[in-house]
């Protein structure tokens, strides 16, 4: 009880989020998230290149399917930066985001886009 | 950190309130007492005595004594201290409390892994079931703890309180004339419907009056050097009887004119028979005779 009242303004803080998520977990995050919209956006589609199987095609094609994966160009924070607008509906990936959302993470990001659609350089 | 815990603890039931019901209770008569005090407002008074064929008006001056009776009781405050809230605030505290505790003791039993199916907008995973019963545990510990020290701090406090004290209550109020003192000035015999009476002077206090000069004035009241000069009713009574005995015995006894009376005016013969039982009350006068031919003329006529 001791230890806890000495370390609550920490266990406060980090109580709503858990450790950092490496760059591969992040990387799939936003795959997921693009392919979800791509089903429903034709235009998202055709903007990432895409073909039939569209998670496995963005996974080879970034390389983020290898736990060991890690952002080089763009960082990991330009692709958090980037993706905030893909979490409209949540943290969770029960809902995909809009066409909207979809279209401002592939307009305003274009080297992130660019990334998911040309692979790591 | 214990004295930064107890200070919290401190501000969160130090400011809390109690409804106080006041009411008070008279007890037992301990004892009464009286108090004299003179009121230092000196006004003239006159006494009048009758030595027939002469009325004595005798001034003074007398002081307003004041005599107050106390009592003095007992008196008994009774506060009645309560909260409506305070057993409320018991119960809900003490639940909060047992669920913050008991998230917190049982914390071990929740996952300490992360919620790696969300991550938010730091690239953070989402917390532990084991931290985000920590966090609540801690909340409603937070949330409860002070409520239940408040409640039962004010529970505590909750009750009577008597507080018995002495209280004086005026029973009564008596204000009499006191410390007279012969006083001598000028007399206006005033009020009457005729010419006022030419002012007269005393002597030792005092102012003579024979039953001739009575008969020829006309006055109601009397004033000493200005001021209105109070008589007590006896005094007010004698003056006026001594004013209807000057009159009255003033006329000699005529037994033929009262028998001429008694037949034709037996009631106003009557009503002169009481003014004369009347003036037998003062000394020396010569109310005898007319009297018993007064009674002599009413008994012939009722014969």
């Amino acid at each position: 009880m001791r230890r806890l009242i000495r370390w609550w303004p920490l266990i406060c803080l980090t109580a709503c989020s858990g450790p950092d998520a490496p760059d591969a977990a992040v990387c799939r995050d936003v795959v997921v998230r693009l392919c979800q919209s791509a089903g429903a956006c034709p235009g998202v589609a055709v903007q990432l290149d895409l073909e039939l199987s569209c998670e496995a095609t963005l996974l080879q094609r970034t390389g983020c399917e290898d736990d060991a994966f890690a952002f080089a160009s763009p960082t990991r924070e330009r692709v958090l930066e980037c993706r905030e607008p893909l979490l409209s509906w949540g943290m969770s990936t029960d809902h995909p985001p809009t066409c909207v959302d979809a279209t401002r993470f592939l307009t305003e990001c274009p080297d992130v886009a660019g990334f998911f659609r040309e692979g790591q350089p | 950190m214990k004295r930064l815990g107890a200070a919290v603890l401190v501000m969160a039931v130090g400011c809390a309130p109690l409804d106080v019901e006041r009411r008070t209770e008279r007890g037992p008569l301990l004892r009464t007492y009286s108090q004299e005090k003179a009121l230092n407002e000196r006004i003239p008074f006159a006494k009048t005595q009758v030595q027939w064929p002469q009325l004595t008006l005798a001034f003074s001056s007398s002081d307003i004594c004041r005599t107050e009776q106390h009592g003095e009781y007992a008196e008994d405050i009774i506060s009645t201290h309560s909260n409506m809230g305070a057993a409320a605030a018991v119960s809900t505290g003490g639940i909060l409390t047992v669920l913050g505790g008991t998230l917190l003791v049982g914390r071990t039993l929740f996952s300490d892994t992360p919620n790696r199916s969300a991550i938010d907008e730091q690239g953070r995973y989402g917390a532990s079931s084991r931290d985000v019963a920590t966090g609540w545990g801690l909340g409603l510990l937070i949330a409860g703890v002070p409520a239940v020290v408040a409640g039962i701090v004010q529970l505590s406090r909750s009750g009577e309180t008597r507080e018995t004290r002495k209280t004086d209550e005026l029973l009564s109020l008596r204000e009499v004339p006191c410390q007279p003192k012969p006083v001598d000035g000028v007399v206006e015999l005033a009020g009457g419907p005729g010419p006022q009476p030419p002012p007269r002077l005393t002597l030792n206090g005092a102012l003579v009056l024979t039953a001739d000069e009575i008969r020829q004035l006309s006055f109601v009241g009397l004033a000493l050097d200005g001021t209105p000069v109070t008589l007590e009713e006896e005094d007010l009574d004698r003056l006026e009887t001594f004013r209807t005995c000057a009159t009255l015995l003033a006329t000699p006894v005529d037994p033929q004119a009262l028998a001429g009376e008694a037949r034709s005016q037996p009631d106003r013969l009557r009503m002169k028979r009481e003014l004369a039982r009347g003036c037998t009350t003062l000394p020396g006068a010569p109310a005898q005779p007319l009297l018993e031919a007064i009674e002599g003329a009413l008994g012939s006529t009722a014969l």
